[in-house]
């Protein structure tokens, strides 16, 4: 008989990140590390991923992918390949931001409605970040400030009191995170989403970096009812293209 | 036989619904031209954000134009390289995505020679050996086609491609982007026509270069006495339109072909189209505008020459922007 199931693709960074749900279950998921080029063997993964599952393409229902922000190149080729599987499947697709798939695992351990910071660095010494929080068991997480970018300092400087930390805390964000008497919010142990364990929905994961990311998108793009038109997805970039205005 | 064409090597996003090779059941394109236009040329990270919204657009629309379902398509092909890293990925993997979920094989496309085999979307099917000249903004080649897949690169641009200068001369003279039609049009219009402008021939061999003539056009128009920029656009193009059909002509009498192909966005400009008419000895064929500008049509239509090349989509295949060109010798 044939299933209906979830597939959720991360390529927001260089740990490329994929699973498969059917309802609550996760039938298999595979994490790599790739150096330079995501497109190269996104696919190749994936066929695995299905074979792993003894899944067929057309048991797949929907496909959330990671939108990002993050490395451009990396999140063009996974939502790219997302679009144009969800249009030849038919089946609708949802973008999921990239600081809320790093945000949730802590979200999902911290009392309600306290906020968590995720962050990443950008380069170009920026701080790409964001603030969410989860006012009620089973409910998709609040954003509580947009994603954004900026210095640590400013970093530091705006984030809500009494956070906590997910994701790439740079030296450069602790340095300015001390200096603003702030230390404390963050758990050393703490970088690229080593949230703790268990979640609402079962699953989690304290593991490694940003570990059951591809999951938790797939948990996130249906709490947020957030499936639709594959067109509809785009990539979040928190920087405008570099324009150079011609002399004459 | 239907295959699905993906091209987005620049900047226009183009799908396209291509049967055997030789007829065009759809043809779309969403151009950045106007976008575009605001830089006076393409920011690459501009082109590569914009190919993947328009994407998905693109794809429906040919397949509802070509009155065909997924089942109907025996493969789908996309353009590897030449072209901007950004652009070609968000192309690639989209029709890598595509195919996978369908279990389509994708096959891998050279966009100089999808130019050139847009001249076999005509109704007439040219005789081979073939000279073939590619002019776009990115482009200036020349080429000799023995057969399908089968080409020797006779010579290229050694500086500027040709629709590069013909850009260029359009910013000097304050026409906007793209400068082709701009420049043509204003040319039309010029009421005296005895401006000469350099030509370099490059004797000996079948390079261009188009640098000299744009900096003899920044001279002219900064001279005290600079004559009306229609005439400094008439005689600019006259020398453009010189060499390259001089230069086409020559290397189609010496290497004794049996037809001129002339592709890619200028040869959509009029006066180069006629001059290398008036010079060519054998038969000249030019796609109609619509075919010369990037399309996907042109990618499907090569890829039906190349079906041996044919892999499934989940096998690796990376984006060539230098140079795919792997049948040039």
């Amino acid at each position: 008989m044939s299933r209906a199931l979830d597939l959720g693709i991360d390529t927001a960074s260089d740990d490329i990140a994929l699973a498969l749900l059917e309802g609550d279950v996760i039938l298999a998921e595979r994490r790599w590390h790739v150096a330079q080029n995501v497109s190269l063997d996104l696919l190749g993964g994936l066929d695995t991923l299905l074979r792993d599952a003894s899944a067929e393409r057309d048991e797949l229902a929907r496909i959330a992918v990671d939108i990002g922000p993050g490395g451009y190149g990396g999140l063009r080729a996974g939502v790219a390949t997302a679009q144009g599987m969800a249009i030849a499947l038919d089946v609708p697709l949802a973008g999921v931001v990239r600081l809320e798939v790093d945000a949730y695992p802590l979200l999902v351990g911290t009392r309600l409605g306290a906020p968590v910071v995720a962050v990443h660095d950008a380069g170009r010494s920026g701080i790409a970040w964001a603030a969410y929080a989860l006012r009620a068991a089973n409910t998709a997480p609040e954003t509580v400030v947009e994603p954004r970018i900026g210095t640590p300092e400013e970093c530091a400087a705006a984030a809500p009191a009494g956070t906590r930390w997910a994701g790439e805390l740079t030296e450069p964000l602790l340095d300015a995170l001390v200096t603003r008497g702030r230390a404390g919010e963050v758990e050393r142990d703490t970088t690229r989403a080593s949230g703790e364990t268990g979640d609402a929905l079962g699953g989690g994961d304290a593991g490694t970096a940003h570990g059951r990311s591809a999951v938790d998108l797939v948990r996130l793009a249906r709490l947020h009812e957030a499936y639709g038109d594959p067109a509809g997805v785009d990539v979040v970039y928190l920087r405008p293209p570099p324009i150079t205005r011609p002399n004459r | 036989m239907l295959i699905l064409g993906i091209e987005s090597s620049c900047d226009e996003t183009a799908a396209a619904v291509v049967a055997d090779g030789r007829r065009v059941r759809s043809n779309v394109v969403a151009s950045q031209q106007l976008l575009h236009a605001e830089t006076g040329g393409v920011v690459p990270e501009v082109a590569a954000r914009e190919h993947l919204r328009a994407l998905p657009l693109v794809v429906r629309q040919a397949l509802r134009e070509a009155e065909c379902d997924w089942d109907d398509l025996d493969y789908v092909a996309a353009t590897v390289g030449p072209g901007l890293p950004g652009a070609l990925l968000v192309g690639l993997n989209g029709a890598r995505g595509l195919a996978y979920a369908r279990g389509l094989s994708l096959i891998p496309v050279d966009h100089i020679e999808g130019h050139v085999c847009a001249n076999w979307l005509l109704d007439d099917e040219p005789p081979l050996p073939a000279l073939a000249l590619v002019i776009s903004g990115g482009h200036t080649e020349l080429l000799l086609m023995e057969d399908h897949g089968r080409y020797q690169r006779l010579g290229g641009t050694r500086d500027d491609a040709a629709g590069e200068a013909f850009d260029k001369v359009a910013r000097l003279l304050d026409l906007g982007y793209p400068g082709g039609p701009p420049v043509s049009r204003l040319a039309a219009t010029a009421p005296e026509r005895r401006l000469k402008l350099p030509r370099a021939w490059l004797s000996g061999s079948d390079d261009f270069s188009f640098s000299g003539l744009k900096t003899a056009v920044l001279h002219t128009v900064q001279a005290p006495d600079a004559p009306p920029a229609a005439e400094v656009a008439w005689a600019f193009e006259e020398s453009v339109a010189d060499v390259l059909s001089k230069k086409a002509a020559r290397a189609a009498e010496r290497e004794g072909v049996a037809s001129v192909l002339v592709a890619g966005g200028v040869a959509a400009n009029r006066r180069i189209r006629e001059r290398i008419e008036e010079r060519s000895s054998v038969p000249v064929f030019i796609p109609p505008p619509d075919l010369c500008t990037d399309n996907a049509a042109m990618i499907a239509a090569a890829a039906f020459r190349h079906l041996d090349d044919a892999r499934p989509a989940e096998a690796p295949l990376d984006i060539r922007p230098m140079a795919y060109r792997s049948r040039v010798r």
